[in-house]
């Protein structure tokens, strides 16, 4: 029940109005001063109760008239919420299987609970075809603005998808994070050689992530799948002063050559620049590269203001261009992980990291989780009413009134 | 009623003398207009006529003269003069207050007493004027006199209804009485243990008349309200509510067995009761006065 002008409210001290009335007139009603009462005798008490609950009845009539009136004109609308269940069980899809989630899942059902979905629209029924959690903190924001009194969620929490700014749960949010097994993933398998393949796997439990390689003879038959992985070719340039940035390069390129893919380097002079087709063009002189959109290109320009030693620039598109921000030494190179840097460059696989971050089961730990006791429930009651106007029976209600008090005043007084 | 007449009954008319008189002249003109003189012939000393004489008649009603002048006997007749007491009583307790239609039966005594005693001083009687409650007893002793009849609606005017009939004494002087009287008692008969129907016996003699006017409302006779209401007794206050609806048959058998049982009493004691009602004409309250009046003449 909610009132568009409450101030309208005030009206209600009218009551008193129809109360005085009765207050004041229940002087015994109408006086007829006779010469004597000789011939007339006292009416006996029933007939007179009769008409005092007829004066109640009045009274009782006229309030409830006042304040018909007033709520009409307070503009009493009604709101009601959807008549969903007050609990909800949201889930994760794809953990209600296991046993221990299932036997807990079971109790809170029978407790009242009704199971959804965590995913977009939290649905009841699994969606096979709808992506799986994107965002843990827009679900929540989601669950958040239902206006439900308890939720229960039962989650993986992969570290992973808690992507953006960190919020603390509200107070009707319990996060239960459902123990994930160790789980071991492929995430890419190459052939190395004509029988042999390289594979990479992870190994993932809530606590940590963990890569190794495996060196696996491979049947002829399977080796239409795996394909040999073409031979990134690097032309280093270089002129005379940057010599040694040229060693340092090509030593970083050829300590990360053999896995996953060989790496074929050439070194050549900066003068007399003959461009042969190549992956990645390694730039190192103060002149201006020669060639353009012809191949990925990492550019020498020494920038101290630079944060990081490789930095993007230009168009990345249809050839990625990086600069290298300092000189190297060995110490610099080390330092900065040149090797590193320069093979999440090269070799930059967006397939492979996006399986690798699906294979990452890192949870996020409970701690992060915790509801804010501080945050009030207030406002899981501001979303999901709707109101209507009631004036419409408040006036066919008022007419009633009306009617009935005019009869009964009518007949009262006769 | 005649509506001329009722629109004289208003409260500042009829409580002044000159208003007093007034409506009593209207109503008795009104009333005799086109009368005889006198109805009854006899000796007196206006002349009347002269008629034959026949065996029987009084010899000594012989007009010797007209006898020496004509030879035959006659006798002479002449309008009768009968000088006849009237005191007119009025019960001035407050349930004379019960009013009608904006009249209360107190203002309708007045009006009708002055009528009376307006026909009254016309017939040349001697008239006088007794009201009577607890607190006071005003009197104006019966005279024939012009002054009488101003001094006479003086205190009519003036006279207030108040308080209740006379219990304690102080009546006794009123009883007292001599000659031919005409006592005319105005009242609603409300009384406290037949306070008012002894008073009433002891004023009736052999020789006298007493007519009592009970005044009785309309609506008193009927109880015709509808629906339920307080009603307060004028004299003692007392308060009652009544459901008239369903009262009003037992009211009206009432008001009629007190009316008979009061009629019949007076009867027994030759006292003539007149009930009036408060929408009556005043001329039947006349008439019956006159006839009232004829019988004690004779």
């Amino acid at each position: 029940m909610q009132f568009t002008n409450p101030i309208w409210l005030w009206a209600l001290s009218g009551l008193a109005i129809p109360v005085a009335i009765h207050l004041l007139s229940r002087k015994e009603g109408k006086v007829i001063y006779i010469g004597s009462l000789r011939h007339l005798e006292e009416s006996n008490t029933r007939q007179f109760r009769a008409i005092k609950l007829n004066e109640i009845l009045l009274l009782i009539l006229r309030c409830i008239l006042i304040s018909l009136v007033v709520l009409l004109l307070a503009g009493l609308t009604i709101s009601y919420t959807s008549s969903k269940p007050s609990r909800w069980l949201v889930i994760e899809p794809g953990i209600e299987q296991t046993s221990s989630i299932a036997s807990l899942t079971d109790s809170l059902t029978v407790a009242g609970y009704e199971k959804h979905y965590l995913s977009q629209g939290f649905p009841i029924e699994i969606d096979t075809t709808a992506k799986a959690v994107s965002n843990y903190w827009s679900l929540i924001h989601q669950l958040q603005s239902k206006a439900i009194a308890d939720i229960v969620v039962i989650s993986r929490s992969r570290q992973n998808d808690f992507d953006g700014e960190y919020t603390t749960l509200p107070s009707n949010i319990h996060w239960i994070t459902a123990d994930n097994a160790e789980s071991k993933s492929i995430l890419f398998a190459q052939r190395s050689k004509a029988d042999s393949s390289v594979v990479r796997t992870s190994k993932s439990n809530s606590m940590e992530t963990s890569y190794s390689y495996q060196k696996v003879s491979i049947a002829a038959s399977d080796t239409i799948k795996l394909q040999l992985r073409d031979t990134l070719t690097i032309t280093i340039a270089t002129n005379q002063a940057f010599q040694y940035d040229a060693r340092i390069v090509e030593a970083s390129l050829q300590a990360i050559a053999e896995v996953p893919a060989p790496i074929k380097v050439t070194i050549t002079t900066t003068e007399n620049f003959q461009y042969i087709p190549c992956h990645w063009l390694i730039w190192l002189s103060e002149k201006t590269i020669p060639v353009k959109d012809k191949c990925n290109s990492i550019v020498l320009r020494k920038n101290p203001a630079a944060s990081s030693l490789f930095v993007r620039q230009g168009a990345q598109h249809p050839y990625q261009q990086w600069q290298l921000t300092s000189a190297l030494t060995v110490d610099h190179a080390l330092q900065e992980h040149l090797s590193t840097q320069l093979a999440a460059i090269l070799l930059a696989n967006d397939a492979i990291r996006t399986a690798s971050a699906r294979a990452d089961h890192r949870t996020l730990p409970e701690a992060f989780l915790k509801t804010d006791s501080l945050s009030s429930t207030t406002n899981t009651l501001q979303a999901e009413t709707k109101s209507t106007s009631l004036d419409n029976w408040l006036l066919i209600l008022i007419a009633l009134m009306l009617l009935t008090e005019r009869l009964v005043s009518y007949q009262r007084n006769q | 009623m005649n509506p001329q007449i009722r629109s004289l009954l208003k409260p500042e008319v009829i409580n002044t003398v000159n208003g007093l008189e007034l409506i009593a002249r209207v109503i008795v003109e009104g009333f005799m207009s086109g009368s005889n003189k006198s109805q009854a012939v006899g000796a007196g000393q206006e002349f009347s006529q002269y008629r034959s004489y026949e065996p029987g008649d009084d010899l000594r009603m012989l007009d010797w003269k007209m006898y020496a002048r004509s030879g035959r006997y006659y006798i002479r007749q002449a309008d009768i003069e009968t000088n006849i007491t009237v005191k007119f009583m009025l019960d001035a307790s407050h349930s004379m207050m019960y009013t009608e239609d904006g009249l209360s039966k107190f203002q309708y005594a007045k009006v009708m007493i002055a009528a009376l005693a307006y026909l009254a001083r016309k017939q040349s009687d001697a008239f006088g004027l007794f009201t009577v409650n607890e607190k006071n007893i005003q009197e104006v002793h019966p005279r024939f006199e012009q002054q009488q009849f101003m001094r006479f609606l003086h205190i009519l005017a003036t006279v207030k209804s108040e308080s209740t009939w006379r219990k304690s004494s102080g009546l006794e002087h009123l009883y007292d009485h001599h000659g031919k009287e005409m006592i005319i008692f105005v009242t609603d008969l409300y009384d406290d243990n037949n306070d008012l129907l002894q008073f009433i016996s002891r004023l009736k003699t052999i020789r006298n008349e007493v007519i009592v006017f009970h005044i009785l409302g309309k609506q008193e006779t009927s109880l015709d309200f509808n629906g339920s209401f307080t009603f307060e007794d004028l004299e003692t206050g007392t308060r009652t509510k009544v459901e008239t609806l369903t009262q009003q048959k037992q009211y009206t058998d009432r008001i009629q067995q007190w009316i008979s049982q009061s009629r019949s009493w007076m009867l027994e004691k030759q006292i003539s009761y007149e009930l009036v009602n408060m929408n009556d004409p005043f001329e039947t309250t006349l008439r019956n006065f006159l006839k009232i009046r004829k019988t004690l003449a004779r």
